[in-house]
């Protein structure tokens, strides 16, 4: 009785274990956001990092009192040098995958400032993904 | 007769290291083979007058062709070169920065003076209208268009991204891609400043 006492015991203890392996290692999140300094009326960015949790999901907008537009935003450089900057629809992200925004690449673009962003204060910033849904954001705005 | 060929590839070895300090190193990013006098051209300056590239001999010009709405290469550009002339070794006041608007359309000296207060009240921004400005970017190999696909409201711009070089004689001897780091540009500054003419 003892015996499979301790057995059962045992069992329920390895399906504990079980389950938390299989339990979400992270949710998604959202990691070092700054935005450029810049006057009020003209443009700024905001760079971070995002981290996926372990299923697919795509950042599909963004939203901040900050500026009358924000877009979601990718710049390429060509071989010869040229770089276009392109607003981007979605922006996909694999299960666990690391996403860095930064010059140069993806970026969230802020457009016609609202107030001038200086180094030091901070601006509220919402993003929209499709699974996760709405993440809100305190970017701080960094030197350039 | 077996020791020869070892011997010479000593001898080869220790030629091509002394040749090494003999030859310069070559600047980074693109240098140019030979480097020839800078296309010369005048603008309205934020500053006020007007700006002559030949009338600024004596100096290390670094110039750069961007606009203003741009939120992510220009201002990156620009903060580079900020932290880099101030972290080298050298007298900054030797240096000039330049930055020509290529959008002429929405950048006025007063817009591009407030963009590039931002960065540094030593920063110089430029503009000239179209007809002036093209044959400018031409002589560069400098290429900049609407992007046709962007919001005509909020137009963005392809545009070339790459700083060009100007030593203190006004020769253009190199250009650095968005790429280049900080710290190979501040190796060449440190260098070109130090040039005698």
């Amino acid at each position: 009785m003892i015996r499979r006492l301790g057995r059962n015991t045992l069992l329920v203890g390895v399906l504990i274990l079980l389950a938390g392996c299989t339990q979400d290692p992270g949710a998604l999140s959202v990691n070092s956001p700054r935005a450029r300094p810049a006057e009020q009326g003209m443009n700024s960015a905001v760079y971070m990092q995002i981290i996926n949790g372990s299923t697919a999901d795509a950042l599909i907008g963004a939203s901040s009192d900050a500026a009358r537009i924000v877009q979601l935003h990718r710049t390429t450089i060509d071989p010869d040098g040229n770089a276009s900057m392109k607003q981007q629809e979605r922006i996909e992200l694999n299960p666990g995958q690391t996403l860095d925004f930064e010059p140069g690449g993806y970026h969230i673009m802020l457009i016609d400032l609202n107030q001038a962003l200086i180094a030091g204060m901070s601006i509220d910033l919402a993003l929209v993904f499709e699974n996760e849904g709405e993440i809100h954001v305190k970017v701080p705005v960094a030197d350039n | 007769m077996k020791y020869y060929l070892p011997a010479l590839l000593l001898l080869l070895a220790i030629g091509s290291i002394a040749g090494c300090g003999i030859s310069e190193a070559p600047l980074h990013g693109s240098p140019y083979q030979n480097p020839g006098s800078a296309p010369d051209f005048t603008m309205p300056s934020t500053d006020g007058g007007e700006f002559t590239l030949s009338g600024e001999k004596g100096h290390v010009i670094m110039l750069y062709f961007g606009y203003t709405f741009c939120p992510d290469i220009c201002p990156a550009t620009l903060g580079q070169l900020r932290s880099v002339v101030s972290n080298a070794n050298i007298d900054p006041a030797l240096v000039r920065t330049v930055f020509v608007t290529v959008d002429p359309a929405r950048d006025s000296l007063e817009v591009l003076k407030a963009y590039l207060g931002r960065f540094s009240s030593d920063f110089i921004g430029l503009r000239a209208e179209p007809e002036a400005l093209d044959p400018i970017l031409a002589a560069y190999g400098v290429y900049a268009a609407v992007d046709p696909d962007s919001d005509p409201e909020q137009y963005l711009m392809t545009h070339t991204a790459r700083v060009f070089v100007i030593d203190k004689s006004g020769r253009l001897v190199t250009n650095y891609s968005f790429d280049t780091s900080s710290q190979d540009i501040k190796a060449d500054l440190e260098r070109l400043v130090e040039e005698q003419q």
